[in-house]
């Protein structure tokens, strides 16, 4: 420890060009945190979801409908609790680009089907008692300007108005909290009936039906008992839970996990270039001070220790502020994508990698300073 | 001396000494390498991807979809409409006195991957004859056509080489009806070989559609789109909307580009800026190493302009050449290597639009790099730097 100030004066000798590295390797911190943040977020966020909760497709594709009279063969089968139909709604408001998430759902399944929904009884009377009524999240809400009582030209990108118009008049009767793990934390909630019965074509039909099972540990088999009622019909069904939904979904995008490794280990080869280059500069200019060092009866691995302490010390600051940055960034990511980022070990795979960082890097410049003869040093040999 | 003939003796200088400063060198060409690999790997996923859906589309083909239909699957073209359709002014005629208009039936199935029993889904065309002329880079590699009225399909080479049941003479269940593989196809490497293709009319009783979903047209030349499109928007027994079938790929496409691109800029930029400090570093040793021959110089009557030009073109020197190695990589590593994401078989592509983009980043590196460790080197006071040792 009594060394720390000879360690802290070696990293600043020359002021500039260690600010420079420094900023260098905290940018690649920086990146690392953000990167391996939004991987530990989106699989933190699978992990999250509700165990419960089925979503049953047609085993065709998930584009294609499913008759409505299922959700009520649906809700026979022992070990359900709730079933409702859901057809998701990609509306705009009033330019192409505001997108409203829709979700026309059975406003009395609704509260059963989904555990993280909040939402108070008299909201869902008022959906149940009004046609076009709507409810929405309170981000939604915000985003748009909405309130109670407003009346809201919805344009559906893809369900046709029988009137032969992509226009869906809805009347707002509810703002509700979209917080707490909801499915629908950032949805309209419309009454089924209403556009059901108002689009062109489809009626009866619905593209997934949301179950809840009474016991997570047996949503397998329910999910199992299930496609088994369908086996064979017009309209088989696949029904997997939520978790297993959305692991699919990130499956489809590739292997992430391999990509964020290759830019990181990228980066980190680059590194070890520019750390190694300012120690070895370093320590090269310094051979006069060192060896002094050793003249003063400093040994061999007292000075090789002292130039490692050194890139030690450096890239774990470096690695604080880059990972500090990144760690200003996650609360960020909370509130835009709702993602949960497990700092934690990511902190601790953060220094662990700058201490690779400062062995690697150190190590060559170390050697030198260590095998330093004080006699040609000096002597400027 | 002329100032050309200043910043050329001054830079050869700067250049032969590069090699007796090898180390920190390496940092500014190994620093953009890195940047350019990892940022053109990433954009070379959405260039591939477009590369591979566009391959076999043309510019006189064109896609009629209903009025407001997102994608060709919630679209639906009446047989009557389809008619219209085919007879509109533009379409070109084959041989056989034929308008080239294929209506088109596309189901999504769920078929099983081989490698780990998991479920896909994969696209499921109903076409006809005029598709098939149409489709001229289309070529049989074993079996035969599918015949009408029979469930009969052909495969997409990849699609039969990853999924289960899909090989020649195979019986496939699709929603509880049988099909019996008769021919696997390719197709010049487009994304169609990721799909199976049957007749329209046996696909629409199959799968118990009461239309087609799109329409696959041929113009007579790229320049009819607009007296096309005219012709069936201002109809009043049609609801349709016409695109370039270009077009609508990449429409259907961006938002999956979008984010591709989005995360290859970002982590392009971020690692950018830390090549940017690595190089500032270099070259600001560079100069101190060298303030000795820089006061000599000025002493004797070089300009500071000399200096300041051959500092930013040492920079340069070190960044574009670390740009080609960047690419380099890049494109050993990954060009032509196939991935299997979205359901379909793309091979990454790292084209001279992505070797551009690499070299115009490096000279932005190398620049802003170079930029204040050149106007020190300008700046040296001459006297204090000669007596230095």
């Amino acid at each position: 420890m009594k060394f720390l100030p000879l360690i802290w004066a070696g990293i600043w000798r020359k002021p500039g060009r260690a600010i420079l590295t420094l900023l260098s390797v905290a940018n690649a911190f920086l990146l690392f945190g953000i990167l391996q943040g939004f991987a530990s977020g989106l699989n933190h966020a699978v992990g999250e979801t509700h165990a419960d909760v089925l979503l049953t497709f047609s085993r065709v594709s998930q584009v294609e409908p499913l008759p409505v009279s299922q959700v009520a063969q649906i809700r026979t089968v022992p070990g359900v609790r709730a079933a409702t139909p859901v057809v998701p709604i990609i509306a705009s408001y009033r330019a192409p680009t505001q997108i409203v998430p829709a979700e026309a759902v059975d406003p009395k399944a609704i509260l059963a089907v989904d555990p993280g929904l909040t939402i108070p009884q008299t909201m869902i009377d008022a959906l149940s008692s009004t046609r076009t009524g709507a409810l929405v999240s309170k981000r939604l809400a915000t985003r748009y300007g909405w309130k109670v009582g407003d009346r809201v030209p919805l344009r559906a990108l893809q369900i046709q108005n029988s009137n032969g118009t992509p226009t869906w008049p809805v009347d707002i009767v509810g703002v509700f909290d979209g917080k707490g793990g909801t499915l629908f934390a950032n949805a309209m909630l419309l009454n089924f009936d209403y556009v059901d019965q108002g689009r062109a074509t489809g009626a009866g039909t619905t593209n997934v039906i949301f179950v809840r099972v009474d016991d997570p540990n047996h949503a397998t088999r329910v999910a199992q008992a299930i496609d088994r009622l369908f086996a064979n019909s017009a309209h088989e069904t696949k029904t997997s839970t939520v978790r297993e939904v959305a692991q699919d979904q990130i499956k489809q995008l590739g292997d992430i996990g391999f990509v964020i490794n290759a830019i990181v280990g990228a980066v980190f080869f680059a590194l070890l270039f520019s750390v190694g280059a300012l120690m070895m500069q370093s320590v090269r200019e310094r051979t006069p001070e060192l060896a002094v060092l050793k003249t003063l009866g400093f040994t061999d691995r007292a000075v090789m220790g002292l130039v490692m302490a050194e890139s030690l010390t450096f890239c774990l600051v470096s690695a604080a502020v880059g990972l500090g940055l990144a760690a200003l960034l996650f609360p960020v990511a909370r509130q835009t994508i709702g993602f949960d980022v497990q700092a934690g070990p990511l902190m601790l795979a953060g220094f662990g990698l700058a201490v690779v960082l400062a062995l690697i890097s150190g190590g060559p410049p170390a050697i030198r300073a260590m095998r330093l003869e004080v006699v040609d040093a000096l002597a400027g040999r | 001396m002329s100032l050309f003939a200043q910043i050329w003796a001054v830079t050869a200088m700067n250049v032969r000494a590069i090699r007796s400063r090898a180390g920190a060198s390496a940092v500014v060409v190994i620093g953009v390498a890195t940047v350019v690999a990892v940022m053109v790997s990433l954009l070379s996923i959405a260039t591939g991807l477009m590369q591979t859906v566009n391959r076999n589309v043309r510019p006189d083909d064109v896609i009629v979809l209903s009025a407001g239909a997102p994608a060709i699957y919630m679209s639906s073209i009446s047989r009557t409409a389809a008619a219209i359709i085919a007879d509109a002014p533009g379409v070109k005629i084959d041989t056989n006195g034929k308008p080239m208009a294929q209506p088109n039936a596309i189901v999504v199935v769920e078929v099983t991957k081989k490698r780990d029993g998991g479920s896909a889904n994969i696209g499921f065309l109903g076409s006809g004859d005029e598709g098939a002329r149409m489709a001229s880079t289309l070529k049989l590699l074993a079996g035969r056509r599918f015949r009408p009225g029979v469930r009969e399909l052909i495969v997409g080479k990849e699609a039969s080489a990853q999924y289960r049941n899909l090989g020649l003479g195979d019986h496939i269940a699709l929603r509880g009806s049988e099909w019996t593989v008769v021919g696997v196809f390719s197709d010049n490497g487009g994304s169609d070989e990721n799909q199976l293709i049957g007749d329209a009319d046996t696909v629409m009783t199959a799968f118990d559609r009461p239309a087609f979903q799109s329409m696959s047209v041929r113009l007579a030349s790229p320049a009819m789109f607009e007296r096309f499109k005219d012709a069936l928007t201002s109809n009043p027994q049609l609801s349709v909307e016409v695109k370039r079938t270009s077009d609508y790929t990449r429409d259907q496409l961006k938002p999956v580009t979008g984010v591709l691109n989005f995360v290859g800029y970002f982590v392009g930029v971020i690692m950018a800026v830390g090549a940017v400090f690595g190089a500032i570093n270099t070259m600001y040793s560079a100069v101190d190493a060298r303030a000795r021959e820089i006061a000599t110089l000025r002493a004797i009557g070089f300009g500071g302009a000399a200096v300041v030009v051959s500092v930013l073109v040492e920079s340069l020197l070190l960044a574009v050449p670390g740009a080609l190695l960047g690419v380099g990589v890049a494109w050993l590593l990954f060009n032509g290597h196939a991935v299997q994401a979205l359901n379909l078989t793309f091979s990454l592509a790292v084209t001279p639009a992505l070797l551009e983009l690499a070299i115009v980043w490096s000279l932005v590196i190398g620049l802003i790099g170079g930029l204040a460790p050149s106007v020190r080197a300008a700046r040296l006071p001459v006297a204090t730097a000669l007596r230095a040792t």
